[in-house]
């Protein structure tokens, strides 16, 4: 299928499109928080991997890198939103390993829902490090702040999600923040 | 049952993934943007063809043009018919054998004919623009009626100054006496 894509397919283009276009949008929504921009970038990121699909080496590797185009698309498009990263004081070590946990019964789609009501700045950090793997490090330098801040708003987005759903178990109430675009 | 938030989600990742986009408004946007681009970025060998192709018409412009107005130069009546050429060469050959007369006969002092001479230079240069005429209509009536009349002119001039020469001649033998 890369195959056909790389010789400008345009059947073999839509069914890869068909394949990705969920995950990599649910990327792109946690990222953003905006249906409307999410689907921005999935359009510009799909449109960057098949008109650069030549400099692709491992065909395999398709997902990964498109993953990639989205992440980064999607960071450019929040910046532009001017998301806020707050320079918050920094936490020690001994703090940032307290365990947070929660109730593994919780379901996916209220997960979903409540790392979209995180701020912007604490949404992306958790997202990038907790669902996609990204070292603290990387973090920081994608995001133009320092690893501790990465680690210190990485750990407050876990508190502030576990408060969400510890709320939800006791109250029933799903929490819906004023500024939660969809 | 309790567990760490971080192991959680990543055992739940794909779980995670529970909103659909609008798939084909997206694709739509995707297959239009793609069409666009193949538009813009045309490959750099046809923007090499297309300076070779455009190169090797207005190169052929130019000799086709250069070469048609050196023909232009060189059409003559012969060039239409065999008849008005022959007709033009037996008037060229009577101008000829006047003009080699009026050559042996002109006096030093010419002013007397001298406005007949420069009638002959207005007919040269009359003869030259119809000429052009010619090669830009071809097979033009008037012009070539005009080409030939110019022989006929010249030969008229040329026996006025035979005539004029004569005259002087005769007057000066009668002075003489």
């Amino acid at each position: 299928m890369i195959r056909l894509c790389k010789k400008g397919d345009a059947k073999a283009q839509y069914r890869l499109y068909k394949l990705y276009c969920k995950g990599m949008f649910n990327v792109a929504i946690r990222l953003t928080n905006d249906k409307s921009l999410a689907e921005d970038v999935l359009q510009d990121a799909f449109v960057k991997a098949f008109t650069e699909i030549d400099k692709l080496q491992n065909e395999k590797a398709f997902g990964g890198w498109l993953k990639r185009i989205v992440i980064n698309r999607s960071i450019d498009v929040t910046r532009k939103e001017k998301t806020f990263y707050a320079e918050v004081e920094s936490l020690g070590n001994n703090e940032l390993e307290i365990a947070v946990e929660i109730d593994s019964e919780f379901s996916p789609e209220r997960i979903h829902h409540y790392i979209k009501q995180l701020p912007d700045g604490a949404r992306e950090i958790l997202v990038l490090r907790a669902l996609e793997g990204y070292k603290h490090a990387e973090i920081g330098e994608k995001l133009g702040i320092s690893e501790s801040t990465a680690k210190t708003q990485f750990f407050r987005a876990k508190q502030l999600l576990e408060k969400m759903i510890q709320d939800e178990t006791r109250t029933g109430k799903i929490f819906e923040r004023a500024t939660a675009k969809a | 049952m309790k567990q760490e938030l971080e192991k959680y989600l990543k055992e739940q990742r794909l779980k995670l993934d529970v909103e659909d986009p609008e798939p084909d408004i997206v694709w739509e946007g995707i297959r239009n943007q793609l069409h666009q681009n193949k538009k813009q970025n045309l490959p750099q060998w046809f923007w090499k063809v297309a300076a070779i192709f455009l190169f090797v018409v207005s190169a052929t412009y130019f000799v086709v043009n250069e070469t048609s107005d050196k023909q232009m130069v060189i059409v003559q009546l012969s060039d239409i018919s065999e008849e008005l050429g022959n007709k033009e060469a037996s008037l060229q050959k009577v101008v000829n054998a006047k003009w080699e007369m009026v050559e042996q006969e002109l006096p030093e002092d010419n002013s007397e004919i001298q406005f007949l001479l420069n009638e002959l230079n207005n007919l040269d240069q009359i003869y030259a623009t119809y000429q052009k005429d010619l090669n830009n209509t071809i097979d033009n009536e008037p012009v070539i009626h005009v080409l030939l009349d110019y022989y006929e002119k010249k030969i008229k001039v040329l026996n006025r100054i035979l005539l004029e020469i004569e005259k002087q001649e005769n007057h000066e033998k009668t002075i003489t006496l």
